[in-house]
C-alpha cells in the first residue's frame, strides 16, 4: 500500500542529487510531450481538448445546439454555410516519475554508484527541468508494492518534496513492479505522462507491461527508461566469481569467461524483450547505461523529444 | 609385455595428477552480488553439459598422456621373448652380456647393445626357483653378484645402467668367470649359460667352453645385424722409427676398411699444434697405411689425434685414435778409442765418419760425436752421450767397464767394435759388470794362436733381416764383395738368444750381435775395420745407420695401451725416481690411473685397467716425463661375425650349444617406447584440439 504524503521527509534543504551547476547546461531545454495531454491549467503543451485558444486547427459543420460563439460569421456571410472554427487547446504537463526501488537497483555499488543512485540523479534532474517550465511533477516509488506516491504538483515546495523523496529512496529486497503500477494507475485519475525508471529485472515482464498498458489505454504517454549497468551488460573480468542473487535468488559459482557469451545473449534477449514490449504497448523506450553521465543522458533525452 | 625399468610404472600413480593439479590450482572465487544472476544461472546450466564433456575428454587425455609417459619410461619390451619358468623350477643361469666397443655399432638405426639389453632382460625375468647373475664382459668380466642370485631387481637395474664400453672383449676371462660361478651353484640346479653378443669373428674364433661344467646348457643369442655393417677404422697411429727434434719424421696412420667396397679415405692428423690431411684408397676388407712428413719443432712428449673425415659407418667410436710422440734431441755419440784423432785410415776414423757423416749447420743442434781417450772417461762424459762407441780402446779398467755397464743398464746404447784380442777381455769384464742383466749370445775369445782371421765373408741371419732390410733385394749383391779381417773368435752360449746374432762369418763365428742389457742395448761388430773393406764399401754408412737405429730404437711413438687391460710401462731411464711424479688423464678418465713404483733402477707405471681412449701423462711438476695413449684393439673394428655352425659344432666341444639370432625381426620391439612417447604427444595435441573445439 502507498504511504501517505505526510510521511514524506522534510524538504527544507536542497537534495544532494540536485546539481544545479550541472543542470544549468540544460536551462534552455524543455520537456516536451509527443502526444496530446490533459492538464489542469493552460500551458505550453497541446491538450486533448479543442477550445477557444489562438491556434486554428480546422473547420467543422455546425450542429444545432452548439455554442454560437464558435460559429465563423465571416464564412456564413460569404458562403451562407454554417461552420465552426476549431482551435487547439493548450494545457500544462502533468508528469509522474515512477522509480523502481527493488534490491536489484542497488547493483553497481561495488563499482562506484548503483543504478538507484543513477535513477535518483536522473529523476531529480528531470523534476527540476519540468518544474522550471511551470509543469507539474509527481513521484511514485515502486518496490514490493507501491511505496511512496506524491501526486503531481507544480509549486516550489512540492518540487522540494519530490526531490527530498527521491533523495531518501531505499531499496527493498522484493519487487512487484506489475502490482505497484496497477496501484499507481488506480491512484492517478487524470491522464498525463508517466516516466518509468527501472531495470525491469522482474520475474514476469508480461505482467509488468500488462500494467503499463493500463496507462496506455487511458491514453497516458508512457516513457520507459531502462537502466542498465555496464557489469550487467558484460560480466566483470576475473577468473572465478561466486555471484550472489540480490533478491533472494541464491548464488552461482562460475568463471565469467566461460559463460560470458551465453550470458550476454540472455541479457540482450531480456533487453530486447523489454524494448519490444515497450514499443508494442506504444511506450517511448530508451535504454540508459549508467556508464553515461546522467546529465548527458538527460540532455539527449530532452533533445530527442523536442526534435 | 615385459618392462626394462618396471619401477617406472609407479609413475602410473601420477594419473591422478591432472585432477590434483586442477583442484590445487583452482582460483579462489570472488564473492559479488549480482542483479542479473538469473541469466548467469541459465548460461551456466546451458554450458554445463558441454563443459562437463570437455572436462571429461581433457581429463582422460591428460591422464592417458601421463600413463603413457610412465609406460614409455618403463621401456616396454613388446615382442621380446620372455623366458618361461623352468617346469622343475630350478635353474642357475649366468648371462654374459658383451659390452665391447663393437656392441655400439648401429644398424637400422638401433645400437646392437640396445638389442642385447632387451634380449638379456628376457633372460633375467623372475621365475620361481631360478637364480641368475649378469656378467658384463669387456676387457675384464664384471659380475653383478659373486654368485647366482635371486635378486632380479638388482640384476635388471645393473642391466639398465650398463652400456657399451670402449674396450675389446676378453672372451676367455668371461667364460672362465662364468664357469667358476656355475661350478659353485648348489646341486639340483640346472646350469645354463646365456651369451648375448654380436659374435665377432675376431673374438669368437678361438672360443673355448671347456671351463664350463659339462652339464651346462649354452644358449648363444646373437644381436648382430643380418648383414655385416660397413665400418672404417683407424687401426694404428705412430711414427716410423725415432723422432728427433727439428728433423723430418714420418707419421703413419693405418686405416682399415671393413666393408665390401673400396673406399677413398681422408684422415685429419693433428700433432704439436699442426694439422695434416692424409688421403688414400683402401681396398675392401683390407687396410692401408697413410703417412705424412712432419717436423717436430720441440723435443719432449707430443700429443696427437688422427680422425677419419666423412666416414659414415656403423661404428663411429673407432674413427678417431689418440697417439703420443716422443720427440728426442739429436743423438750424441761418445767414441772411446786410443787411435790418433788426426784423420787417417783407421777404424775409429771410419766409424766417426759413418756415424756423423754431416756436420750440423751452424746455429742448429744436430748429431755430434765426442772422441775421448779411455783414460779420460768419467761419469759426466758418459752420461751426456746417447750412443757410446768403443773402437780400439785397448785394455779398459774394471771401473770403466762398471761405469759403462751402469749406463748401459739405464738405457744407453753401446756399440763395441771388437778388433783386438784385448777386446775379448774387455767384453768379459763388461759381462761381469752387467751381471744378469746382460745375456750375451756368444762369448768372444781371442783367436787361437796361428789362426788367421782374414777374408771372412758375412752371412746375415734371419734375425738380422731388420738391420739389413734397408738393402732390400740388393742385399746379396751388396754384401758379396765384403771381406772382413781381424776380430775375435766366438762360442755360442747356452744362456744367450741365438736371435741376438744378426750376422755370422763363414767360419761360424759371430760377425754382428745385438742384445739388451736392462733398458739399454749392446751391439758388437766383430771386425777390424781398418783391415776390412767394409768401410770402403757403400754398405758401411747405411749399415751403421740401421745398427744405431736398432740400438736407440725406442720408438718415437709407444704402442697404445689397450683400454681396460693391464698396462705396464717403464718410464724413460732419465726418470730416476717415482717420488714427485703425478699422473693426469683426459676429462672422462676415472681416478684410478695406476701406480708408479721404482723397479730395478727404473720407474714402472702399473695400471690394472687402462683408462678410456685418450692420452695420459706422467708429470713432474709441470714437465711431462712420459706419455701414453690408450685405445681399443684394432680387431674390435672388424664387425664380421662368426658362422653359427662353427660355434654349435667345432667350438661346442660336445656341449649342448644353441645359437639364435635375436632382435632382427621387423617389429623393432626396442623402439616401442618411442611410439608410446609419440602417442603421449598425440594425446596432448588432442587435448589442445578439444580445448579449441569446445571454446565458445
Amino acid at each position: 500500500m502507498a504511504q501517505p504524503i505526510a510521511s514524506v521527509p522534510s524538504a527544507s534543504r536542497r537534495s544532494r542529487f540536485l546539481d544545479l551547476r550541472a543542470l544549468s547546461a540544460l536551462a534552455h531545454m524543455r520537456f516536451v510531450t509527443r502526444k496530446q495531454i490533459e492538464g489542469s491549467y493552460t500551458g505550453r503543451h497541446r491538450s486533448k481538448q479543442q477550445g477557444g485558444s489562438t491556434e486554428f486547427v480546422d473547420y467543422r459543420e455546425y450542429s444545432p445546439g452548439e455554442d454560437l460563439r464558435r460559429l465563423d460569421w465571416k464564412v456564413l456571410g460569404r458562403t451562407e454555410r454554417q461552420v465552426i472554427r476549431l482551435y487547439q487547446d493548450e494545457t500544462n504537463l502533468v508528469c509522474t516519475l515512477a522509480v523502481d526501488a527493488s534490491e536489484s537497483m542497488a547493483f553497481g555499488k561495488h563499482n562506484g554508484s548503483s543504478k538507484l543512485e543513477y535513477a535518483q540523479f536522473l529523476a531529480t534532474g528531470m523534476s527540476h527541468v519540468i518544474g522550471r517550465q511551470q509543469d507539474q511533477v509527481g513521484l511514485a516509488v515502486l518496490a514490493g508494492g507501491l511505496r511512496d506516491v506524491l501526486a503531481p504538483g507544480g509549486t516550489p515546495g512540492h518540487m522540494l518534496r519530490v526531490q527530498a523523496s527521491l533523495e531518501n529512496l531505499k531499496t527493498e529486497p522484493s519487487t512487484d513492479l506489475a502490482g505497484s503500477l496497477r496501484d499507481l494507475f488506480a491512484r492517478l485519475p487524470r491522464r498525463g505522462v508517466l516516466v518509468l525508471l527501472s531495470d525491469f529485472l522482474v520475474d514476469d515482464l508480461d505482467k509488468t507491461f500488462a500494467s503499463v498498458r493500463l496507462f496506455r489505454h487511458r491514453r497516458w504517454e508512457v516513457i520507459v527508461l531502462h537502466l542498465v549497468h555496464p557489469d550487467e551488460e558484460r560480466l566483470p573480468e576475473g577468473l572465478a566469481y561466486r555471484f550472489e542473487g540480490m533478491e533472494n535468488e541464491g548464488n552461482v559459482a562460475c568463471s565469467p569467461n566461460e559463460v560470458r557469451e551465453a550470458y550476454q545473449q540472455k541479457f540482450e534477449h531480456h533487453c530486447a524483450a523489454v524494448r519490444g514490449l515497450s514499443l508494442a504497448a506504444g511506450c517511448d523506450y530508451r535504454r540508459i547505461s549508467t556508464a553515461v553521465p546522467y546529465t548527458q543522458t538527460l540532455g539527449g533525452f530532452l533533445v530527442e523529444r523536442s526534435g | 609385455m615385459n618392462f626394462l625399468h618396471p619401477w617406472f610404472l609407479l609413475g602410473l600413480a601420477a594419473v591422478g595428477l591432472p585432477l590434483a593439479v586442477h583442484f590445487l590450482t583452482r582460483p579462489r572465487p570472488r564473492v559479488m552480488p549480482l542483479s542479473t544472476i538469473r541469466f548467469v544461472r541459465e548460461a551456466v546450466q546451458q554450458r554445463r553439459a558441454r563443459h562437463r564433456l570437455r572436462d571429461l575428454i581433457v581429463l582422460l587425455l591428460r591422464g592417458l598422456a601421463v600413463a603413457l609417459l610412465a609406460i614409455a619410461f618403463g621401456r616396454p619390451l613388446i615382442g621380446a621373448k620372455k623366458v618361461a619358468a623352468d617346469p622343475g623350477g630350478n635353474i642357475a643361469r649366468i648371462v654374459i652380456l658383451d659390452q665391447s666397443q663393437s656392441m655400439s655399432a648401429v644398424s637400422n638405426g638401433v645400437q646392437a647393445f640396445e638389442r642385447a639389453r632387451i634380449a638379456a632382460a628376457g633372460h633375467l625375468s623372475y621365475a620361481s626357483g631360478m637364480q641368475a647373475n649378469l656378467l658384463l664382459a669387456g676387457a675384464k668380466p664384471r659380475a653383478v653378484f659373486p654368485t647366482a642370485s635371486g635378486n632380479f631387481t638388482a640384476l635388471r637395474e645393473a642391466l639398465a645402467s650398463a652400456g657399451p664400453k670402449a674396450e675389446s672383449l676378453n672372451l676367455k676371462a668371461a667364460i672362465d668367470a662364468a664357469g667358476e660361478m656355475l661350478a659353485k651353484t648348489p646341486p639340483g640346479l640346472r646350469r645354463e649359460l646365456v651369451v648375448v653378443s654380436d659374435f665377432q669373428r675376431s673374438d669368437w674364433d678361438a672360443a673355448d667352453f671347456s671351463p664350463l661344467p659339462k652339464d651346462t646348457t649354452i644358449d648363444l643369442q646373437s644381436v648382430a645385424a643380418k648383414q655385416t655393417p660397413a665400418n672404417m677404422a683407424i687401426l694404428r697411429v705412430g711414427a716410423q722409427g725415432r723422432v728427433e727434434q727439428g728433423r723430418e719424421a714420418r707419421i703413419e696412420v693405418e686405416v682399415g676398411n671393413y666393408s665390401n667396397s673400396p673406399r677413398d679415405v681422408q684422415v685429419e692428423l693433428s700433432v704439436a699444434a699442426a694439422s695434416y690431411r692424409l688421403s688414400g684408397h683402401v681396398s675392401p676388407g683390407g687396410s692401408t697405411t697413410l703417412s705424412t712428413a712432419a717436423v717436430m719443432p720441440a723435443a719432449g712428449w707430443q700429443n696427437g689425434e688422427a680422425r677419419l673425415v666423412g666416414a659414415l659407418d656403423a661404428l663411429p667410436a673407432d674413427d678417431v685414435r689418440s697417439f703420443v710422440l716422443d720427440v728426442r734431441a739429436p743423438l750424441a755419440y761418445l767414441l772411446i778409442t786410443r787411435d790418433d784423432p788426426k784423420p787417417h785410415a783407421s777404424s775409429s776414423h771410419f766409424m766417426e765418419r759413418a756415424l756423423v757423416p754431416f756436420k750440423a749447420r751452424e746455429g742448429t743442434k744436430g748429431e755430434h760425436l765426442v772422441r775421448v781417450e779411455p783414460d779420460a772417461l768419467n761419469r759426466e762424459i758418459v752420461a751426456a752421450a746417447d750412443v757410446i762407441v768403443l773402437d780400439h780402446p785397448g785394455r779398459l779398467s774394471s771401473d770403466s767397464m762398471k761405469l759403462l755397464a751402469s749406463v748401459l743398464r739405464r738405457g744407453r746404447a753401446l756399440l763395441y767394435v771388437a778388433a783386438e784380442p784385448v777386446d775379448a777381455s774387455n767384453l768379459a769384464l763388461l759381462a761381469d759388470a752387467a751381471g744378469s742383466d746382460l745375456k750375451m749370445p756368444v762369448q768372444f775369445v781371442p783367436p787361437a794362436k796361428g789362426s788367421q782371421r782374414q777374408d771372412l765373408f758375412m752371412a746375415p741371419s734371419r734375425a738380422g733381416q731388420s738391420v739389413f732390410k734397408t738393402f732390400g733385394e740388393n742385399l746379396g749383391a751388396a754384401i758379396a764383395p765384403l771381406r772382413f779381417s781381424g776380430g775375435l773368435d766366438s762360442h755360442a752360449l747356452e744362456t744367450g738368444l741365438t736371435d741376438d746374432v744378426l750376422a755370422t762369418y763363414g767360419d761360424r763365428s759371430a760377425c754382428l750381435i745385438a742384445t739388451t742389457c736392462g733398458a739399454g742395448k749392446l751391439a758388437v761388430l766383430n771386425a777390424d775395420l781398418g783391415q776390412s773393406n767394409l768401410a770402403a764399401s757403400s754398405v758401411f754408412v747405411p749399415l751403421m745407420g740401421e745398427l744405431v737405429g736398432r740400438l736407440v730404437s725406442r720408438s718415437g711413438s709407444p704402442e697404445a695401451a689397450p683400454v681396460g687391460e693391464l698396462a705396464l710401462s717403464y718410464l724413460p731411464p732419465d726418470v730416476t725416481a717415482a717420488e714427485g711424479l703425478s699422473i693426469s688423464g683426459p676429462a672422462n678418465a676415472s681416478d684410478a690411473l695406476g701406480t708408479l713404483a721404482n723397479e730395478a733402477g727404473l720407474v714402472a707405471w702399473r695400471w690394472d685397467e687402462a683408462g678410456p681412449p685418450g692420452v695420459y701423462q706422467v708429470k713432474r711438476g709441470g714437465a711431462v716425463a712420459f706419455a701414453l695413449a690408450t685405445g681399443v684393439r684394432a680387431r674390435e673394428s672388424d664387425l664380421t661375425t662368426i658362422d653359427s655352425a662353427i660355434l654349435t659344432g667345432r667350438l661346442a666341444g660336445g656341449r649342448s650349444v644353441r645359437f639364435e639370432a635375436v632382435g632382427r625381426d621387423d617389429s623393432h620391439p626396442e623402439t616401442a617406447w618411442s611410439w608410446i612417447v609419440a602417442a603421449c604427444v598425440g594425446c596432448m595435441l588432442l587435448e589442445v584440439i578439444a580445448l579449441k573445439a569446445f571454446r565458445t
